[in-house]
């Protein structure tokens, strides 16, 4: 199980993805970079195979339709992603305030707003700041 | 922010994120005082309680204080080792209650429980009142406000706990590291001193009168009288959660570190108390540390530091029980032992209302014994003991249960302890008993009396709301009555038979007191039926007796709403406080069976007030909040679905991740067809999270309403009241002032709800 995050903070840093930049960063964008986020929720498109990391906001789980959907925010944006509900249904442990890993495709959902379908995920630890 | 948030934030600081927990744990050079400093400070006295009893023999039964404090700390060091092991085993806090209840039963958990409980108690009020006392032997002339003084410092060191772990952490270290180096001065300049023969202190050569003969009873008291040396640790056996990582071996090396300290500062004091032949009694003016400080610095600058150092430790030992206490009675009260709001941390992540309720007890110890340390010591140590003893022979078992490699020496190990503790607990209640001690021994009974009692109300309340045969009925959409409270005809009352029209009741009505008010409804809603009520001074018996009656009428499957709509003049906790009659009338409808609440407040700057509108809101988003899926929640379900909403779900705010994966699991389980949403509440204030989520809505109350439902635990006795969370009552309090949010509470009776 990953453990829950502290207070968003903001420190500055050197940007990783821009050499020399230095730039005012969120600490929780700075981590899931270094948890291995192929990219930041903000610059997420939609078809797009990707590795995102961050903290669950919000565990929906909606009998009626039959699936699981968790909305993460990394410090730049959200995306939700979704599961249909099968037996033990293992996405139950994504509690907010989880730190996760998602895997997969980026699609727009009914609303508009860019969903990852069945994607792989994996809970994480956060890694201090400190 | 308000000004009593702000009063609120410059007392306790800001608010901290559950997340921020892991920052406030304690590294061991802050965990020492905090954890220690309840054992290192009895070091000022207990060489003195010693003494005081081997003065009633005479000054010849003085020389007897080196080895009745050899005896002490040899007692201190096996509890101390012995302690380790439990620290080792218990990774998540071991304290006397866990070891016992899990490897002797859960009386014996509940027993080791209440001793603590009672013991953290006394030594809040009784270090405390030392302090106190200290202080007056330098002032003498505040001995008339001496209760005042000690409530005051109850308060203070309160508010440094409520402050947080960390915080307080930092400021007890100065004087628990100060009087432990200023101790080792002390000995150090001392030994030096005594190259040669050693200097007398003031008192050498008083004679003391013999008023008995020495006797093994006499050399037992003074033993137990000495055994002060050994309270508090426990602390830090209970507290290794709040160790930094690697917790246990954190928590190993401190318990050592504080073993040393307190062994060698108490066997030099007693050392030197020998050798410079100090005489004491209860009517010294200095006490013993005064008097070997005095003869060995000579009075000068050292001496104040010193003394001032004591003062300051003597104070701040009850910080050991503020860090303790209020973590113990979290975890009785997740076993239902205690009443669950003990599970909550406040806004400093600090079990705050056990800090709170430890402050209270304290001080009506300290209220009720008038601030008198010898009276108040004599209930000390009954419960020491008591746990000491639980604990080590809980641990026996645990290492017959689970033997690994050198587990049969340490079964030795935590017997040996067992065996030793539990005879110095018959010496200490033997020796102890007439002079006070059977308060206690009378008190822990009764205690566990009332733990066994708050449980089985738990167990009674958890197997109703799991029971099928309380299930509510199944309802259909419409399966509804609505009864409108007009108290005036105004830009509320329209608004709530707007809202009464969207839900599309089987029956709407209105009720009201006052004939113009009636008039002016009869043209507002001319479709609903309109009854006036006479006014005869109790306006809440007419109502009730209206909504028993209309309830008569009604298929048991219906529900019966009582809708509120009120007027607000402007926001804040003035505008609560301001109309207390309203909120009493809510809350006795809220006791009435069979019948539902709905309130619908209005802000008079949100409405035209030339223009009432009663016109249907388009959308109803309807939210129910949840906890867990039982029978209570299912009725506010069902009740939900009669409100014709255009969006049901279910909401559950800061849930830890155990009780997410519970609840989820029970929902998929239950078949039941109502999403289930699932948020976080860093700041565990599940108010200002619901305002938060229902932002999303932007509710207006003419097109768009938000309508909370509420399930609502009502108890047939009003103690019980105490034993459930005013989470609904809060988060009342929240959304009254949100513009466009209707409030419904579900009441579910507990304890008499008929099967259905």
């Amino acid at each position: 199980m990953g453990m829950h995050l502290p207070a968003f903070t903001k420190f500055s840093r050197t940007n990783p993805l821009v050499p020399g930049a230095d730039l005012e960063l969120p600490a929780r964008q700075l981590w899931a970079i270094s948890a291995g986020a192929s990219l930041w929720l903000v610059d997420l498109e939609p078809y797009e195979e990707c590795r995102v990391v961050g903290v669950v906001k919000r565990l929906r789980v909606d009998p009626h339709h039959g699936h699981i959907e968790v909305t993460i925010d990394d410090g730049t944006g959200q995306v939700a992603a979704r599961w249909t509900i099968r037996r033990n249904a293992p996405q139950l442990a994504l509690a907010p305030g989880t730190a996760v890993l998602l895997e997969g495709l980026a699609v727009a959902g009914d609303d508009g707003r860019l969903t990852l379908s069945e994607p792989g995920f994996e809970t994480i630890t956060y890694l201090s700041s400190e | 922010m308000s000004r009593t948030q702000l009063l609120k934030r410059v007392l306790l600081g800001r608010t901290m994120a559950s997340g921020e927990l892991e920052h406030t744990l304690l590294p061991k050079v802050l965990a020492l005082p905090v954890f220690s400093s309840d054992p290192l400070s009895s070091n000022a006295y207990a060489t003195q309680e010693i003494m005081l009893v081997l003065g009633l023999v005479g000054t010849a039964a003085l020389s007897y204080v080196i080895p009745i404090a050899l005896a002490v700390a040899l007692l201190l060091a096996i509890v101390v080792v012995s302690y380790r092991q439990t620290v080792r085993a218990y990774p998540s806090g071991g304290g006397a209650y866990i070891v016992a209840h899990e490897n002797l039963g859960a009386n014996s958990g509940l027993l080791a429980a209440a001793a603590l409980l009672i013991d953290y108690v006394l030594t809040v009020s009784v270090s405390i009142t030392a302090g106190v006392d200290a202080i007056v032997s330098a002032a003498p002339t505040l001995a008339a406000v001496k209760v005042p003084i000690a409530i005051g410092f109850v308060a203070f060191v309160t508010l440094m706990n409520l402050r947080g772990t960390k915080e307080s952490g930092t400021l007890f270290a100065i004087p628990t590291y100060g009087f432990v180096l200023s101790i080792y001065a002390l000995l150090a300049t001392g030994l030096v001193k005594c190259v040669g023969g050693c200097p007398l202190a003031e008192s050498a050569g008083a004679h003391l009168e013999p008023e008995q003969g020495i006797t093994l009873f006499l050399i037992l008291k003074a033993f137990s009288a000495g055994t002060t040396a050994l309270t508090g640790v426990e602390a830090i056996s209970n507290g290794v959660p709040a160790f930094r990582y690697p917790q246990s071996k954190n928590a190993a090396t401190t318990l050592s570190m504080m073993g040393a300290m307190s062994i060698s500062m108490f066997l030099g004091i007693s050392w030197l108390a020998n050798h410079t032949e100090v005489v004491y009694t209860e009517e010294s003016a200095r006490t013993v540390v005064a008097q070997i400080a005095q003869t060995v610095f000579g009075g000068g600058f050292m001496f104040y530091v010193l003394q001032t150092m004591t003062a300051g430790i003597l104070i701040l030992a009850a910080n050991t029980a503020y860090q303790d206490f209020p973590r113990l009675i979290s975890i009785l009260a997740q076993d239902r032992f205690m009443p669950r709001q003990f599970m909550n941390r406040g806004d400093r992540l600090v079990f705050s209302n056990g800090v709170v309720i430890l402050a209270l007890l304290a001080s009506l110890l300290i209220v009720v014994f008038d601030a008198n340390l010898n009276s108040l010591i004599q209930l000390y140590l009954v419960g020491v003991f008591i746990s000491f003893t639980l604990s080590q022979s809980g641990m026996v078992v645990h290492w017959r249960r689970a033997p690994e490699p050198g587990s049969g020496r340490r079964m030795f190990i935590n017997g040996f302890g067992a065996a030793v503790t539990g005879i110095v607990f018959f010496v200490v209640v033997t020796t102890k008993f007439l002079s006070g001690a059977w308060i206690v021994v009378a008190a822990i009974p009764l205690l566990i009396q009332l733990m066994w009692s708050i449980h089985h109300h738990y167990d009674k309340v958890a197997k109703q709301l799991a029971h099928p045969d309380h299930k509510p009925p199944d309802r259909r959409a419409g399966d509804h009555s609505m009864v409108i409270l007009v108290q005036e005809a105004d830009a509320a009352a329209a608004r709530a038979v707007g809202y009464v029209r969207a839900v599309r009741p089987r029956q709407a009505s209105i009720v009201t007191f006052d004939n113009d008010s009636a008039a002016a409804m009869r043209r507002m809603a001319p479709e609903m039926s309109l009854t006036v009520l006479e006014e005869d001074g109790q306006r809440a018996a007419g109502i009730k007796a209206y909504l028993a009656e209309r309830g008569k009428s009604l298929p048991p499957e219906h529900f019966l709403s009582l809708v509120i709509p009120e007027t607000l003049e402007g926001r804040g906790l003035w505008e609560i406080v301001r109309r207390p009659g309203i909120h009493r009338l809510k809350a006795s409808f809220l006791r009435e069976r069979g019948v539902q609440i709905m309130d619908l407040p209005i802000s008079r700057h949100d409405v035209d007030p030339g223009r009432y509108e009663t016109e249907e809101p388009a959308r109803n988003y309807v939210v129910v909040l949840v906890s867990g899926v039982h029978n209570a929640t299912l009725q506010a379900l069902e009740y939900a679905e009669t409100l014709t909403p255009t969006d049901l779900r279910a909401v559950s705010f800061g849930l830890d991740p155990a009780a997410t994966e519970k609840l989820g699991d029970d929902w998929l389980r239950s078949s039941i067809p109502v999403p289930l949403e699932l948020h976080e509440s860093p700041y565990r204030d599940m108010g200002r999270s619901l305002v938060t989520y229902v932002e999303q809505f932007r509710a207006d109350g003419r097109n768009r309403v938000v309508t909370i439902v509420i399930p609502e635990f009502v108890v047939g006795r009003l103690r019980h009241q105490f034993l459930h969370g005013q989470t609904a009552l809060l988060v009342k309090r929240h959304l009254l002032f949100e513009s466009g949010v209707v409030v419904a509470s579900v009441p579910y009776h507990l304890g008499t709800q008929p099967p259905d």
